[in-house]
């Protein structure tokens, strides 16, 4: 029953697990590989390649697959690994929460207001032993609270045996990135695999989760046949099926050029491609004349999918928004509205598309839950990805050997995502002690050179790919479903917070109202929440935070915990 | 309607699931999502309050489109039907909508 990597003891051991086989989790992977590092590599699908290289089924072969020059760089970093049967591949496995050493999170700490919307805000960093002994202490809020280490064999072995089983420690809460490092010893990740679940521990972890689309809730948006764009591209790419016949595209993000193209080409009717942005935001590039010049090919990719759209009359139409999706059991209808200048959607001016299917892309957000989970420090950047992990040069995070790569530290695109797996990478090595600093350097230079532009382009990107900053709040009308999974409509978190002025915290929304309480965890309605409580308590997004995250990170049956007898 | 690609890809022979006792025709590997909804099938379970769910993100997120599978003598076992391939003789689960 149990697969042959699951050990009767439900525990196993490895080097270093990478957390996500997207571009940044491959990259790490190969150049761990080139330094004799044992890599074991947990994702959800079924194939390498993350959501931007959705490889077809291995019962599949498809001739000509994702022939867009955009995938270059990332195809070949995949093309790198694929075959290794040297890398422990683990897919259709979903880390479920890392369990050392977050059970012992500190009290949660609610920053003072800020203005700057990128701020830090709670952070649940832990101090072990030597961090204790280096700063002389605790650190310098003296939050400090006890807890009861569970430490395995390794990890007293490793730090001398401070820790004991069952023993108490005194532990520091809200250290800057540099105090509160755990050194506690392994990390240990609950891992469901397709047999069950086990604990795998490991001396590193690089958490490489990727980002999923930020979904916006407007009046029918939960009707079949209404998808987040990147799902309809998943479908093509992957699947190599188009999941519908007539299809509107409707949101901020230039990826929805890349989903109507290949929409048309897999023989697909696009009925419009509708941009929030005005089509003067465009020129926003030209102001960065150095950036335009470095990312030609992307723009110049651009240039030709419009081209291909136009000569398919293809409507692309600029400064209107999806208003409602409309159709009796599934959709019918799409309408858009028109923007003002300021962001404001007038009513007045609307259109009608027939269509079966609508492609929303608003953005995306960093999947942050598993750091939020271990209790890494984490900052909010709206455009970037909403919540954020911190990190330090080697992109490790506020915990001890749990390093982070692509999105999760902004959201910038697979290229960057590649240059962040190799810089982490580094950083692994040298944590693990496998090269010395100066030599770390020297190998990650050409890394850091490359993401630096890379993130120059992004950041442009960013600010050209993002709604207007009210867009949600307006289209959230009071019946238009919140929470899709315990069927909260907008108006009720409206009335809820409206009498009861004590509530300023997505949590404690959730808790009144069980908006976020469901099957997704609050992926899908969390930010519209936090952008609804936000504006009812005229604060910053960041000071209402994000829902607690707890393991399980995703939902796991009763039936799967027994059968793997989780330790 | 939606419809699988066929100009230059080359899929396994085609097996027959059950959907509610209904046999379709599926590809051992794709995605039961990718099946259910070349069937026409869009909405995959009912949340605490009846309301039909339908799918959203396509990548094992938004959990709408969590579906009962019964495979052998397997009991049945609650997946997230975008993130689980095909296998042939699978039995699923869905409302029934008229």
């Amino acid at each position: 029953m149990m697969a042959g990597h699951e050990q009767e003891a439900g525990h196993e051991t490895c080097e270093v697990a990478i957390v996500g086989a997207g571009p940044s989790g491959l990259a790490a992977a190969a150049l761990l590989r080139e330094h004799g590092v044992a890599v074991t590599i947990i994702d959800e699908q079924s194939r390498a390649g993350g959501q931007i290289l959705r490889q077809p089924p291995k019962s599949f072969s498809v001739e000509r697959w994702l022939p867009a020059r955009l995938y270059d760089r990332v195809k070949a970093a995949l093309q790198e690994v694929i075959e290794r049967q040297e890398i422990d591949w683990r897919f259709q496995s979903t880390v479920l929460g890392i369990m050392r050493p977050s059970p012992y999170r500190t009290q949660r700490v609610t920053p003072p207001p800020v203005a700057d919307s990128s701020q830090t805000t709670r952070c649940s960093g832990r101090a072990g032993p030597e961090q204790r002994r280096r700063d002389g202490g605790m650190g310098e809020l003296g939050v400090v609270e006890k807890h009861t280490g569970f430490a395995g064999p390794e990890q007293k072995h490793r730090d001398g045996g401070t820790h004991e089983l069952g023993g108490v420690e005194k532990r520091t809460g809200l250290a800057g990135p540099e105090q509160s490092r755990y050194d506690g010893g392994m990390h240990e990740l609950w891992v469901q695999g397709p047999s069950g679940c086990y604990l795998l521990r490991a001396k590193a972890v690089l958490l490489a989760p990727g980002c999923y689309e930020r979904p916006l809730a407007f009046p029918g948006w939960t009707l079949p046949g209404v998808l987040g764009a990147g799902a309809i591209q998943g479908f093509v790419k992957s699947q190599q099926f188009v999941p519908g016949d007539r299809f509107v595209l409707a949101g901020s993000h230039p990826l929805q050029l890349v989903v109507a193209d290949q929409l048309l080409s897999a023989g697909a009717h696009v009925a419009a491609v509708v941009f929030t942005q005005r089509i003067q935001q465009a020129w926003l590039m030209l102001r960065h004349p150095m950036i335009a010049l470095r990312q030609h090919r992307q723009l110049l990719e651009t240039a030709h999918i419009l081209r291909r759209l136009r000569r398919a009359q293809v409507p692309v139409i600029f400064g209107h928004t999806i208003v409602r999706a409309e159709g009796a059991t599934a959709v019918e209808r799409a309408m858009i509205a028109a923007l003002d200048p300021s962001g404001r959607i007038d009513h007045r001016k609307t259109q009608i598309f027939d269509c079966d299917r609508i492609g929303v892309c608003h953005g995306f957000l960093a999947s942050s839950e598993l750091a939020r989970q271990v209790g890494a420090e984490m900052h909010w950047k709206d455009h970037a990805g909403g919540w954020l992990a911190r990190h330090n040069e080697w992109l490790e995070s506020s915990i001890k050997n749990l390093f982070l790569a692509g999105e999760i530290t902004g959201v910038e695109g697979a290229d960057a995502a590649l240059e962040k797996g190799r810089i982490a990478a580094i950083g692994i090595l040298r944590s693990l002690g496998r090269v010395d600093d100066a030599v770390a350097h020297r190998l990650a230079a050409a890394a850091r050179s490359r993401l630096s532009h890379l993130q120059s382009f992004a950041a442009v990107l960013q600010q050209l790919a993002r709604p207007p900053a009210t867009l949600a709040l307006q289209t959230m009308s009071d019946d238009t479903l919140l929470c899709r999974c315990e069927s909260i409509n907008c108006g009720e978190l409206r009335q809820a917070l409206a009498e009861n002025k004590h509530v300023l915290s997505a949590d404690a929304a959730k808790l009144l109202t069980r908006a976020g309480m469901g099957l997704c965890q609050g992926r899908m309605c969390g930010d519209n929440v936090a952008r609804m409580i936000a504006e009812m308590r005229s604060v910053q997004p960041s000071e209402v935070g994000p829902f607690q995250a707890q393991a399980p990170v995703k939902p796991v049956p009763l039936a799967t915990l027994v059968r793997g007898r989780c330790g | 309607m939606s419809r699988r690609i066929t100009q230059g890809v080359a899929r396994p022979a085609p097996v027959s699931i059950l959907v509610n006792d209904r046999a379709i025709e599926a590809y051992e590997g794709e995605s039961i999502l990718t099946a259910l909804i070349a069937a026409g099938v869009l909405t995959m379970s009912r949340d605490s309050f009846g309301r039909l769910r339908t799918p959203f993100c396509n990548m094992g997120v938004c959990f709408d489109c969590l579906i009962e599978v019964e495979e052998g003598a397997n009991v049945s076992s609650r997946v997230r039907a975008c993130l689980t391939p095909v296998r042939a003789d699978m039995r699923v689960v869905v409302p029934e909508v008229k």
